[in-house]
């Protein structure tokens, strides 16, 4: 169940609906503008996964010649998403 | 009329060259400089500032995404003055594998208009032939021309014309968000 927004100009409770997640809404009190939270991005969802899976075939790749040759294939790839993941 | 660089009725964008991180774009009245576009770098979800000056001093207009990624993502507009939400700009990204389009929202989120690459054979042409036709693109509600957007021909500096007559019906702030859109999408994709 999604939480309501509350608009920090007028404390207005609202339920915005799953388009308007992570935009800026207009508030149906005062009209002003009110910053969504959450994420509605199905895409994205995706490209972590495939992140996911991509540290996961380094690290079968690499370890193949030497176990923490795979281990540390495996952590570059989830740091270097995480660092882009810090970004957000 | 007041003197915010959406109220020309014609004026240009032009991407500033040896910018590494993110891009800019200069808006001009003939050889003047009225405005100042900065997208900032190092942004997941994008966000663009349009600024009176170059010194970004004063800004006017906020546009920031909902989405991470483009493909398919809505571009929120805010008045920077007045704080208060203008509309939104929707990328059709199915549509616009082959031809660029775009969806015009107003402050609820009801469409009012649309944005277009002129013809789907031009924009094919584009896409699997040579990719240094210039684009032009017609912001309509209905079936009335409401903006044209002209891609300038040069090779090396992105530059986009953008025309909007007096009767325009659509808010000439979402006029401008459209052509910030697409000079910073779409142009980055040339």
């Amino acid at each position: 169940m999604r939480e309501p927004t509350t608009c920090p100009h007028c404390k207005h409770s609202f339920e915005a609906s799953r388009d308007q997640l992570g935009g800026l809404v207009k508030c149906p009190h005062c009209q002003r503008v009110v910053d969504v939270p959450g994420l509605n991005d199905p895409l994205w969802w995706l490209l972590r996964v495939g992140i996911l899976i991509a540290a996961i075939g380094a690290a079968v790749w690499f370890g193949r010649v030497e176990p923490w040759h795979g281990a540390l294939a495996g952590v570059l790839v989830l740091g270097g998403a995480w660092l882009v993941g810090r970004a957000f | 009329m007041s003197n915010q660089p959406w109220d020309l009725g014609t004026y240009r964008l032009r991407r500033k060259v040896l910018k590494v991180f993110g891009a800019s774009f200069h808006v001009y009245d003939g050889d003047r400089i009225v405005a100042f576009c900065n997208q900032q770098a190092f942004k997941l979800r994008e966000d663009i500032r349009l600024f009176a000056d170059e010194a970004q001093t004063r800004e006017l207009l906020w546009i920031r995404a909902r989405q991470i990624v483009d493909f398919s993502a809505c571009y929120d507009v805010v008045d920077s003055q007045t704080q208060q939400k203008v509309g939104a700009m929707r990328r059709r990204g199915l549509k616009s594998i082959l031809r660029d389009s775009w969806e015009v929202l107003d402050a609820d989120d009801q469409p009012i208009g649309k944005v277009e690459e002129d013809s789907a054979a031009m924009a094919l042409f584009r896409r699997f032939l040579s990719n240094l036709v210039p684009q032009k693109f017609h912001l309509q509600t209905g079936t009335r021309s409401c903006a044209s957007l002209v891609q300038r021909w040069n090779p090396f500096v992105y530059s986009l014309d953008v025309t909007v007559p007096a009767n325009c019906e659509v808010d000439r702030r979402l006029v401008f968000a459209a052509a910030v859109l697409i000079a910073a999408i779409e142009g980055r994709q040339q």
